[in-house]
């Protein structure tokens, strides 16, 4: 139900849907620590996700909706995850200090998930189109094709649109 | 100005003119953009910088995207026809909350075999990683009660489906209808036995239902879908999903992880339902109160625990739901034999009202001394009873234990008396008996039972001395002194292994040991004596010592257990035979424990005997100068290599069987290949490579038998000429053994790849090349023999010295003279040498020189 109002535009579903899914997703990570279980961030995500759609807190038909939603929940994962590591809140929020340990290898790549969150904000000013794009290949893994699929456009306009998103991200976090 | 920093509208202009620009080759950029933007050059430039940067490429700035997170996928529903693994569905023969399970058949007709098959969905990647662990595990239940996973997998679409022993039977309720109490205790007894097995495998239920109990034609329960719930249980909580509530226990249904307490109280129902109605008496009622404590810790720890506490009911011991008090346990040993308890009890009763007089009191004292003895021996004597019960450890432990400290209770160890000595000496043997004994059920403390076993040998001794006569005291001074052995050698002290296990032998022989218990310990006293003395180089009293055993054995009346001393015997005589280098004579013994194995089988064909035959087959064949290699062992190498085959198909799980069939396929080869017969042997190891890739690629013994069996297509290759293959044979010999963890048993697999190269390239012509080869194949001898020190590993050395010496001599007289120079004293230097051998070898040499 969230996701349909959210995939409308409704964001206060939206900030809803993320902070259950947020929650949801630290449960999981503190389980599995307490556990003493190893999980692998990206399985530690699709379980999150699975879980959800089993309690039917998401509704999975809409596919598209889903794709659009999980990939703006990476989104989301990986600025959080770059903002807690560059305000040192780490140590005594035992909570958080699971979570981001649990997901840390899949945000450290390398990129500051939080520049690229504000990059991608001013590309969405300048055409959203762009930015609906990069979190649906980068966040989302998605193919050309899936994403062009996804969009309704041919896939040489994604593949353009994917390179003109890149040069101006690229520029972005370059200064 | 960069095209960073621009309005919505300046960057679709931006945009517009790259997308131009890009349509068109770089060099012409310049001059198509020259009339863009009058007025706007910044904009112009920007448009230009943003064409240049262009890059579609599907990576992210040099970074990998996020996995895709998949939607779930629907349920998997199969119809007749449809295949799964090597199955063919025949029909749907039930349907649960996490999915569906049909009737299948092998498809390819392999066998005739009708199987269930479970094919469930769950949520998650993580469940699959989970379920490969836990596939092993429960592959890996073998009871008679516990239906059998043969298989499990994954569909093509992601279903996970289990391939179980298909069981035709009434769910247990429906089965117990109308059963008397003592009918449903039995068999509920031997479901819990079912479980408190599976617990010791560390396997939890989680959903144990009357449903999932079902009991065949024979009256025999069978339980399903073991540890299945684990798989579907939910990661967080690890409380099952779909388990039916009326059988959960407390903690499950709160959503707390279950454990082997939470199967005890779901037992616990289950047996309280099927006793539905009746009253139940007072040691059965305790019994099911302490299965359904609210708490968790208050109930029995693990079915274990149940099972024995129901068997204890059923044989009137006192049951542990029970406070033990002295008048209980005297109710529950006067329910098992009147006469002995009553007098003891009586006695003791005497002493606490405590009667003047101290003539009356030295009488009385005298007459309870001799009644302790007397239920001391019939306690003891019941621990003898329980020995081949299964899972009666704990309670036989127990039991000699209070014996034990009955007999303190009332009178000092030191006695001078040699009834109760004795007692005090047969209850630390018994309890040394039940700490640690290899090979027998025991709680596995070997360091306490020798100890237990060292003070029961001393006190035995102490017997012997004061009382030359006593019978009892050599008896008990034999055992002790054999189980001591037994202990000792085991843990690889061999020097007092043989101190002990000859003057064990000395007592046996005295006492002419024909009670089949001492019988029994005089059997395992010689075995352990001859492996003792073998280890230590000592072969002639090895061998002399087991044809005297198999002397006595002979004399003895045909049993199960005097056959099994025999086979066991001529085993051990053929092998140490082998190790003596007396191959004929060690023939002879293979022979004969052949043959009675075979007798064995025929007598009794089943899968054990089978297996055992099938792998003395091969060890005869082995067991040659030439190992598999002998033209008149084909018969019974292709004899052992159907048995193998035959018990492989109906247990593909066990790996002693999957090596026997590895094992007996290649030595089939290396008999063809060795008479004659390269091409058809080439065909038999393509089938065991086949084999060995199909069983367990990553195992190590795999990656041996790899090599192995690709050393032998080598020698079958160089006899077909075919040099080329035979070289990329040994190279993919060398490849197998470079893969996976490297062991000290590789050296030997090197060493026979150089000389195979050294046969291929004397064959080219390339004799220093050969030469070279040869070197290597010293040096990994050489290596091998210090990472294995021992009399074989000489021995091979030895060869290996005398052979690479024999081929070097045309190309390096010198070196070939010093090498054949030692391999005679390396002959020498080996405890007993093999005569013929050695002769040999020192011809060599002085024929080199």
């Amino acid at each position: 139900m969230m996701l349909r109002a959210w995939g409308k535009g409704d964001t206060d579903a939206g900030e809803e849907l993320f902070s259950i899914i947020y929650d949801e997703l630290r449960a999981l990570a503190s389980v599995h620590q307490r556990n003493r279980m190893t999980i692998g961030p990206t399985a530690l995500v699709h379980e999150t996700f699975l879980q959800m759609a089993k309690d039917k807190k998401l509704d999975w038909r809409d596919r598209t909706q889903f794709y659009a939603f999980t990939s703006v929940v990476m989104r989301r994962f990986m600025a959080n995850y770059w903002r807690n590591k560059r305000t040192a809140k780490r140590g005594g929020d035992f909570e958080t200090v699971v979570f981001d340990d649990s997901i840390a290898p899949l945000f450290e790549t390398g990129i500051d998930g939080e520049a690229l969150d504000q990059a991608l904000t001013r590309l969405d000013s300048v055409d959203p189109r762009l930015s609906r794009i990069v979190e649906l290949r980068f966040f989302g893994g998605l193919s050309m094709e899936e994403t062009a699929d996804h969009l309704g456009l041919s896939r040489r306009t994604v593949t353009r649109d994917w390179g003109m998103a890149k040069s101006y991200l690229a520029a972005q976090l370059a200064r | 100005m960069s095209f960073t920093d621009v309005t919505a509208e300046e960057w679709q202009r931006i945009r517009g003119l790259a997308d131009t620009l890009l349509d068109m080759p770089p060099e012409n950029w310049e001059a198509a953009s020259r009339n863009e933007f009058h007025g706007e050059e910044s904009l112009r430039l920007a448009a230009l910088e943003l064409a240049r940067s262009f890059d579609d490429s599907p990576d992210f700035l040099g970074f990998q995207p996020f996995p895709k997170i998949d939607q779930p996928i629907p349920e998997t529903v199969l119809s007749a026809g449809d295949c799964i693994g090597a199955y063919r569905i025949e029909s749907e023969i039930g349907r649960g909350g996490m999915g569906r399970v049909y009737k299948a058949a092998r498809a390819d007709g392999a066998f005739d075999k009708t199987v269930a098959i479970k094919v469930i969905r769950l949520p998650g990647i993580v469940a699959i990683e989970r379920f490969r662990a836990e596939r092993q595990i429960l592959a890996g239940l073998e009871h008679e009660s516990i239906a059998r996973l043969y298989d499990a997998g994954a569909t093509a679409d992601g279903a996970l489906y289990f391939v179980m022993e298909y069981v035709e039977g009434l769910s247990l309720d429906t089965y117990c209808r109308g059963l008397d109490r003592k009918s449903i205790l039995r068999l509920f007894h031997t479901v819990t036995s079912a479980v408190a097995y599976a617990h010791r495998a560390g396997v939890i239920h989680r959903d144990l239902k009357p449903g999932n109990i079902l009991v065949n034609a024979a009256g025999s329960p069978k339980l399903l879908d073991f540890g299945i719930a684990t798989l579907k249980s939910d990661p967080r909580t690890a409380s099952a999903i779909g388990i039916t509530p009326a059988f959960a226990s407390p903690e499950q249904i709160s959503g707390s992880p279950a454990t082997e307490r939470s199967d005890v109280y779901s037992l616990g129902l289950i047996l309280r339902a099927l006793l539905s109605g009746e009253p139940a008496p007072r040691d059965l009622a305790a019994i099911l109160k302490k299965a359904l404590a609210e708490d968790p810790a208050l109930r029995y720890p693990a079915a274990t625990e149940f099972a024995e506490d129901l068997d204890r009911h059923l044989k009137n011991y006192p049951v542990q739901a029970l406070p033990v008090t002295w008048t209980y346990r005297l109710a529950c040993l006067v329910r098992r034999n009147r006469f002995a308890a009553l007098l003891a009890a009586a006695l003791l009763t005497a002493s606490t009202i405590g009667i003047a007089g101290a003539l009356w009191q030295q009488r009385r004292n005298l007459a309870q001394l001799k009644a302790t003895d007397e239920l001391t021996r019939k306690v003891l004597a019941e621990e003898t009873q329980m020995r081949g019960l299964p899972g009666a450890t704990e309670i036989r432990r127990r039991l000699v234990g209070e014996a034990l400290n009955h007999l303190r209770s009332v009178v000092p160890e030191g006695a001078r008396d040699p009834d109760l000595t004795g007692d005090f000496a047969d209850a630390y043997l018994r309890i040394g008996l039940v700490l640690g004994m290899p090979g027998a059920p025991s709680l596995g403390d070997f360091a306490g039972a020798e100890a237990s076993i060292r003070r029961g040998r001393v006190l035995a001794e102490d017997i012997v001395r004061r009382w030359p006569q006593s019978r009892r005291g050599h008896e008990l001074l034999a055992t002790g002194l054999a189980y001591e052995e037994a202990l000792v050698g085991w843990r690889g002290d061999d020097a007092n292994c043989i101190r002990l296990g000859e003057r064990a032998q000395t007592e046996f022989q005295r006492i002419d040991a024909t009670t089949p218990d001492l019988s029994a310990a005089f059997s395992e006293n010689q075995g352990m004596l001859a492996r003792c003395y073998t280890k230590l180089g000592q072969l002639d009293k090895a061998v002399l010592g087991i044809r005297n055993w198999i002397a006595r054995e002979k004399q003895l009346p045909a049993s199960p257990t005097s056959d099994g001393a025999l086979m066991a015997a001529y085993a051990r005589l053929a092998r140490t035979l082998y190790e003596a280098g007396d191959l004929e004579n060690g023939r002879a013994a293979f022979r004969a424990s052949i043959d009675l194995r075979r007798a064995a089988y025929q007598h009794q064909p089943d899968f054990a005997s089978r297996v055992v035959l099938s792998q003395e087959l091969i060890s005869g064949a082995s067991a040659r100068l030439q190992p598999c290699r002998e033209p008149e062992d084909l018969a019974e190498i292709r004899e052992s290599v159907n048995l193998a085959s035959q018990s492989w198909s109906e247990d593909q799980t066990n790996a002693t069987v999957s090596s026997l069939l590895g094992d007996a396929q290649r030595c089939l080869a290396m008999n063809l290949g060795g008479n004659g017969n390269a091409s058809r042997a080439l065909s038999v190891l393509a089938e065991n490579r086949r084999f060995l890739m199909n069983t367990d690629p990553s195992a190590s013994s795999t990656r041996s038998r790899l090599a192995q069996n690709w050393l032998e297509a080598s020698a079958d290759s160089q006899s077909l000429r075919d040099w080329n293959t035979a070289e990329r044979d040994v190279e993919e010999a060398q490849a197998a053994l470079k893969k996976g963890q490297p062991e000290p048993s590789d050296g030997l697999l090197i060493a026979d790849a150089w000389s195979k190269l050294a046969a291929i390239r004397f064959a080219g012509r390339h004799d220093q090349d050969a030469a070279a080869a040869l070197r290597q194949e010293l040096e990994s001898a050489r290596q091998y023999a210090r990472a294995i020190p021992g009399r074989n590993t000489t021995l091979y050395l030895a060869r290996t010295l005398d052979s690479v010496g024999k081929q070097l001599h045309p190309v390096d007289p010198a070196e070939a003279v010093a090498d054949l120079k030692e391999a005679v004293a390396t002959f020498e230097g080996v405890p007993s040498p093999p005569a013929a051998e050695t002769a040999q070898a020192r011809n060599d040499w002085l024929r080199a020189r």
